[in-house]
């Protein structure tokens, strides 16, 4: 059953003439991880932004759960539906690590009694202990706002996350951390993951590994069959 | 909810950017409270004065034009006599804020009986009053010495013999409605009268109908009875009948002698009065004078305080309003890598909006408390200083000459006439509205600035600049 559904979409920057994505339909799944792959410039980020609701593709549709995402309060479908890592972590700097995921869990309306609890207990899950959730974001380290972006992103259980270069700014050890963390989270809570990277290592990981060229989007490896389309 | 402790944590994380918006508004607010307490009470303050001189208006006889206009038919010198009825008139001029009248008229009482009644028929001057027979009723009335004379006031308060303790109401009550009318103990007496009687009362000047008058008031009066030392009936201060000028013009003006005081709105009305008056007939041969010189002599330094505190009010509030869009604006972009953060999370324009308004309010709020305070503190003394320098750059000793002001008879609340040199400011309610109004205005003109340019900041934006 398709989480998330492209039909057709097409995106041309306003000042464009040629079109940086074209005519992709595609499909993601729950309980699956999804590796897109490409060059710089082949449009990886414009495909999150159209994926997590920022922008809107110029043709086409992005469907959610069967609804267009043309049609639906998108602000709605940020805080709640989806979750999104950025690369570089866009965190709120002032705020601490928990501050920051008990905000996403309010703006999602989680309907959780006590959130800062149950943020201290999500954030000891991708490895941030307390003592490191009560510290503010600009005292972290790099991987430990990565895991705080991934927790804040996990915080008001969505169906899809969808991540920028989540290990781009880590070193190998922790970026096996982190996406084993992701891995467990597809597997046992049958998250929908979508990863925007350039690592190998990372895209190992996934499920499928889809390939952005000249705005097209196509299936290079099933992990499974382990067969190469393109 | 969220929304504000997420501001309020967001007004400590900021504290640094807060503190200095904070000092700047705190500051603005200050100088803009200072200047708002001066300029209305300086403004009440004159109002004050004005209500006080009420610049009394009168009409005084040109001299050198009387001259020029020459004698009348018996050699005498006389400006001609402005009728009741265009004093009515004056009265109806928008300049105006009060017209007080007075109107007499002499009356024969067929039934009643006046102190000094029939000391006239000795006098030399009065042709004889006695009845003859063939008179027409007019002519029988003629030949009657008034015995009352009926005066009419448009205010009790005019009555100064009340007010100065010689008279004093002993029963009954004060004359209200047209037709009611208060007399003397003495007189009540003398003819048997008490309250809720009729009087007819005919004019013996003129024809008109007899004037009806009930007694509804009973004072006591220990007035000279006959100031000028005649014994005539008319001048005997117990044959008073005091009523309402409303009793006159229900029964006509013809017959009563009427003076009027005329009080401005403004003494700065006086000209607009003048031209009304010479408009509405009243001749060249007076003079419209009023005690405005007065009243400028007094208040010429509180002007120049409420002008320097006006001016000083608009600059800051000019250059505050700019300082605080342009802090706003640039707090804002400031932030627009956390809007962004907002925005990117789902936090909706309006939410990221509201919480930019709280944290400003809550500041507002606590910059208005430490400007009020600090203003109100200073508004006392900076008052003082600019008030000294005022009266003596407007050279006035402190006792002012007013040789050439002339008196207003009427005026008997006459304040001291010397400038001002000290007022003492308050809070008075204008000023509170004001300032409440300007914060609100500041608070929102500010956060306008930022709200816009948070529409600049899409967080796809965010996603861009990966840097």
């Amino acid at each position: 059953m398709s989480l998330l559904h492209l039909d057709h979409v097409s995106y041309t920057y306003e000042k464009s003439a040629s079109p940086v994505l074209r005519d992709i339909t595609a499909d993601f799944e729950a309980g699956k991880m999804y590796a897109v792959t490409g060059k710089s410039g082949a449009g990886k980020t414009t495909l999150l932004s159209l994926l997590s609701g920022i922008d809107v593709c110029t043709k086409g549709s992005v469907c959610y759960a069967g609804n267009d995402l043309k049609k639906i309060d998108r602000n709605h479908y940020r805080a709640s539906d989806i979750g999104v890592v950025f690369q570089s972590y866009n965190l709120l700097l002032n705020a601490t690590a928990v501050e920051n995921v008990v905000l996403a869990m309010q703006l999602a309306k989680e309907k959780c009694r006590n959130k800062k609890e149950a943020a201290y207990q999500l954030l000891e899950r991708v490895g941030i202990p307390r003592e490191t959730a009560d510290r503010k974001i600009l005292k972290l380290s790099g991987g430990e706002q990565q895991r705080t972006g991934i927790a804040r992103a996990l915080s008001h259980h969505p169906g899809i996350l969808i991540a920028d270069e989540p290990t781009g700014n880590l070193d190998e050890t922790t970026e096996t951390d982190i996406m084993k963390l992701l891995t467990g989270f597809v597997k046992k809570e049958r998250l929908c993951v979508i990863l925007v990277t350039h690592s190998h290592r990372a895209a190992s990981y996934a499920d499928e590994v889809l390939g952005l060229s000249a705005g097209k989007l196509i299936t290079i490896h099933i992990q499974e069959t382990k067969e190469v389309t393109a | 909810m969220y929304l504000a402790v997420h501001a309020l944590k967001n007004i400590v994380r900021n504290k640094g950017r807060y503190l200095f918006i904070g000092a700047v508004l705190t500051v603005m607010l200050a100088s803009i409270t200072m200047a708002a307490i001066i300029h209305f009470t300086t403004t009440a303050v004159i109002e004050d004065y004005a209500d006080r001189f009420c610049a009394s208006v009168y009409f005084t006889p040109d001299l050198k034009k009387l001259l020029q206009l020459g004698p009348d038919e018996n050699g005498i010198y006389s400006a001609p006599a402005i009728s009741s009825e265009q004093l009515i008139v004056f009265s109806k001029s928008d300049a105006l804020k009060n017209t007080l009248f007075q109107g007499s008229r002499q009356t024969y009482g067929a039934q009643l009986q006046g102190f000094d009644q029939g000391g006239e028929e000795s006098s030399p001057e009065i042709p004889g009053f006695t009845p003859k027979e063939g008179d027409t009723p007019h002519q029988t009335r003629r030949r009657q010495a008034p015995n009352t004379v009926v005066i009419g006031y448009s205010a009790f308060s005019m009555i100064e013999e009340f007010s100065l303790g010689l008279r004093e109401l002993a029963e009954g009550s004060l004359f209200d409605l047209p037709g009611e009318c208060i007399i003397s103990r003495d007189f009540a007496d003398l003819n048997g009268l008490t309250i809720g009687d009729t009087m007819t009362l005919e004019d013996v000047n003129t024809e008109t109908d007899p004037l009806v008058l009930t007694v509804c008031g009973i004072y006591n009066d220990i007035t000279t009875p006959q100031p000028d030392g005649s014994n005539w009936a008319v001048n005997h201060r117990r044959n008073e009948i005091l009523t309402s000028f409303a009793t006159f013009e229900q029964t006509g003006m013809t017959g009563v002698y009427v003076t009027a005081v005329y009080y401005l709105k403004s003494p700065e009305l006086a000209s607009g009065f003048e031209a009304y008056v010479r408009e509405h007939g009243l001749h060249d041969i007076y003079n419209v004078n009023t005690d405005s010189a007065a009243y400028d002599q007094i208040v010429k330094p509180v002007k120049g305080l409420k002008r320097i505190s006006l001016t000083f009010l608009i600059i800051i509030f000019c250059f505050g309003s700019l300082v605080l869009v342009l802090l706003s604006m640039l707090g804002v972009r400031e932030r627009k890598y956390e809007i962004g953060v907002l925005r990117a999370m789902g936090m909706s324009k309006g939410k990221v909006a509201l919480g930019l308004l709280f944290e400003s309010a809550c500041v507002l709020l606590l910059c208005l408390g430490l400007g009020l305070g600090s203003g109100t503190a200073l508004a006392q003394p900076v008052s003082n200083a600019i008030l000294s320098e005022q009266a003596k750059l407007a050279g006035e000793s402190p006792e002012a000459s007013y040789g050439d002001i002339l008196s207003s008879t009427e005026n008997s609340e006459r304040p001291d006439y010397s400038a001002l040199q000290h007022i003492r400011v308050t809070f008075t309610p204008e000023a509170v509205a004001f300032l409440i109004v300007t914060s609100l205005a500041l608070g929102l003109l500010s956060n306008i600035a930022g709200i816009l340019c948070i529409t600049r900041y899409e967080p796809m934006k965010i996603l861009t600049e990966r840097s």
